[in-house]
């Protein structure tokens, strides 16, 4: 889960990204407006977090361009305007949630889950895959009923393949949505991750194959 | 006090109109009464005298006796419509000769064939009388006086045929010059009619000037009034706008900040490291100073305000020395960013009138600013200046505020965007409160070295006569 935070306050956005991080959610940030936007155009992203009094260009206009753009990721607002004027305004050009500072963290992080779950599993609340089960919410790994321990970094590659399945997933794409400190993950730091998660998890009925010089696939259950 | 009855145009111009035309009026119908008069006299007269000449013609002597042949035909024909006709006809010696009716006698000598036209009673009805003195055809030696009399009936009918002839076509002339001034009102005032519907459909949000293509030149001051208005209240509303978005940003976001943080440390003090805590622990510490720095602003800014202000009383002080101690007490934070903070005092002491705690303020606001948005290694330089006014200037290299900014950087809690210090929003907001309490001008451009000069203008103390400025 990679998610972009635009927010031009040093502080709030240091308290947004450490609750973040500490949910395995991998966190990129923007200063600026216009910051926002060029990530927006040349990275991938599954949330945007979106201040709405950005410097250089305001958060509306960078959600406008984006949409027109035709970029469809879940956008949830976070602004200090809270009049209903805004928030219709906010709601109808183009973000899919509002929420008015100051905030409570328990909230934002409940809303994302709610996004991300619409976004990638369908709203349903469980992924199950043979005998692999995905909770959407705690992101907790079951294997036969097992709970599964799993790093940021696994947690990440196994969501990106099960969303995926059972379509190949290359390593640059892996790459991209792992969490912010890996900055230059190398192929071969990405093999660990899919090997450890293999030793993991692999039982009957479920495992990750390597599709030779394209990426790894989860086979349909 | 009862609201004035508003005038109205049509009535006033309806007024203006029909006054003098109805005094015109007036006069023009006793003139015409007269001339309808003397010209009925004239026509009439002139038949009765012709009357006159006939009974004349129809006199003769018969065995030396003067007398008439009247025939009732004859008498018909001398009559002229339906008034009644009558003659006499007299010897010299005032004998009646004939005739059907006693007419008064001449008073006086009469010239011969001159007619005498008086007026008088028959029948208690008013008649003209005609009264000749001639002689009897053929009989140059006899001499008769002949009087004929109409009744006036039909003479008086014709003056007032003629005055109405005369005063009708006038009065209708008024009556349309009424309507035509109504209806001339009603269709000027149309454009005024279509400005009022426009406005009147208008949303209270809509403040876009309205459109002058179509009115006349008349209502065009109008409507650039309305237009001018309209734009100084979007103005107003526009800046109220600024003011509740820029003051929810700045008041809200350390609060979010605060909650943020609040959040992971009770929800996920599990999973943190030690480390990780006390960043938390002291980013909270940070939030809070921030709220304690930007709660300061705020009441140092209602100190500021004039009705504030008020209460203090002026004295005069020297700003060179005031300047310096507020400079001197931030040099320490501008040698933590490693900038060349400089006091360039001017000669000598420099008194000026007002709080020396305001103006301290004022000074610490700039300085601070100035050093808070000068990137490391930059220069601040504070200086006095002597003129027909004390000027304090703060100048730094800086970024610099585009010139579409300048204007609302004393706006309360606006901040020049893309600037990431963590400034309240306050500071210039309260630099113009206390010079504006002091009188001074304040003016902000571009520093030679391409940063910021924010001018203060104060006016010098009166001499020591004892005369404080008076503050506002």
């Amino acid at each position: 889960m990679r998610i972009l935070l635009a927010e031009d306050d040093e502080f709030l956005a240091g308290g947004i990204t450490l609750a973040l991080t500490n949910a395995n959610y991998t966190v990129e940030r923007a200063k600026t407006g216009t910051d926002a936007e060029h990530m927006l155009r040349v990275q991938e992203f599954d949330l945007l977090l979106l201040d709405l009094g950005l410097p250089h260009l305001d958060g509306m206009e960078v959600l406008r361009r984006a949409r027109e753009r035709g970029n469809a990721l879940p956008v949830i607002i976070l602004t200090a305007r809270d009049s209903l004027d805004d928030r219709v305004k906010g709601l109808d050009s183009g973000a899919n949630d509002y929420l008015t500072k100051p905030f409570e963290l328990p909230e934002l992080m409940a809303r994302i889950r709610a996004m991300t779950r619409k976004q990638m599993w369908g709203n349903s609340l469980e992924y199950v895959h043979g005998p692999l089960k995905f909770d959407t919410s705690s992101r907790r790994v079951t294997v036969s009923g097992e709970v599964v321990d799993l790093s940021a970094r696994e947690l990440a590659v196994l969501e990106l393949l099960l969303q995926r399945a059972p379509r190949v997933v290359n390593k640059d794409q892996i790459a991209e949505h792992l969490p912010s400190w890996d900055n230059d993950v190398t192929h071969n730091a990405i093999e660990i991750v899919v090997h450890r998660l293999r030793k993991k998890l692999e039982c009957d009925g479920f495992s990750i194959r390597t599709a030779r010089g394209l990426g790894y696939l989860i086979d349909k259950a | 006090m009862t609201k004035p009855k508003s005038r109205s145009i049509r009535r006033q111009l309806l007024a203006w109109l029909l006054l003098p035309l109805s005094a015109l009026w007036l006069v023009s119908t006793a003139i015409g009464y007269f001339r309808s008069v003397d010209l009925a006299e004239d026509r009439y007269d002139h038949e009765l005298i012709n009357s006159a000449d006939s009974v004349i013609a129809r006199l003769e002597v018969v065995n030396g006796k003067v007398v008439v042949d009247m025939p009732p035909q004859a008498l018909a024909m001398l009559k002229h419509g339906d008034n009644k006709f009558y003659y006499e006809i007299l010897t010299n010696d005032f004998a009646k000769v004939s005739g059907d009716v006693d007419l008064p006698g001449p008073q006086d000598e009469l010239p011969p064939h001159v007619p005498k036209l008086t007026y008088g009673v028959i029948e208690g009805q008013k008649v003209r009388i005609c009264t000749m003195r001639t002689f009897v055809e053929n009989h140059q030696d006899v001499s008769v006086i002949v009087e004929c009399a109409e009744t006036v009936g039909p003479r008086e009918n014709f003056a007032h045929q003629l005055l109405i002839g005369i005063i009708v076509p006038q009065l209708l002339l008024i009556a349309l010059g009424c309507l035509a001034i109504w209806q001339g009102v009603s269709r000027g005032l149309r454009p005024l009619g279509e400005l009022e519907k426009e406005l009147a459909s208008r949303s209270q949000f809509d403040l876009s000037p309205v459109m002058d293509v179509n009115t006349p030149q008349e209502v065009q001051p109008l409507v650039h009034a309305i237009n001018d208005l309209l734009g100084r209240l979007r103005e107003d509303i526009d800046s109220q706008r600024r003011f509740v978005a820029n003051a929810a940003h700045q008041l809200r976001t350390p609060l979010a900040g605060l909650k943020t943080y609040i959040g992971v440390v009770s929800g996920m003090a599990a999973k943190l490291n030690q480390k990780e805590l006390g960043t938390a622990v002291s980013q909270l510490d940070n939030g809070l100073n921030r709220i304690t720095h930007l709660v300061t602003r705020l009441l140092a800014l209602a100190k500021a305000e004039p009705n504030a202000a008020a209460n203090i009383k002026p004295q005069n002080f020297d700003i060179n020395l005031v300047a310096a101690e507020a400079t001197s007490d931030l040099v320490s934070d501008a040698i933590e960013k490693n900038i060349d903070l400089a006091f360039e005092g001017g000669p000598g002491p420099l008194f000026v009138s007002g709080d020396p705690a305001s103006v301290r303020e004022l000074v610490m606001n700039l300085v601070d600013n100035a050093v808070r948005y000068t990137p490391v290694g930059g220069h601040v330089t504070v200086r006095v200046q002597n003129g027909s006014n004390v000027t304090l200037a703060v100048e730094d290299d800086g970024p610099g505020i585009a010139e579409a900014e300048r204007e609302r950087v004393f706006e309360r809690f606006y901040r020049v965007l893309g600037t990431d210090a963590s400034g309240s929003g306050l500071g210039l907001a309260i630099v113009r409160e206390i010079a504006y309490t002091h009188n001074a001008k304040i003016s902000l451009d571009g520093g030679a070295a391409g940063g910021t000069v924010v001018k203060i203008e104060f006016s010098k103390a009166p001499t020591a006569s004892g005369n404080y400025a008076e503050v506002n």
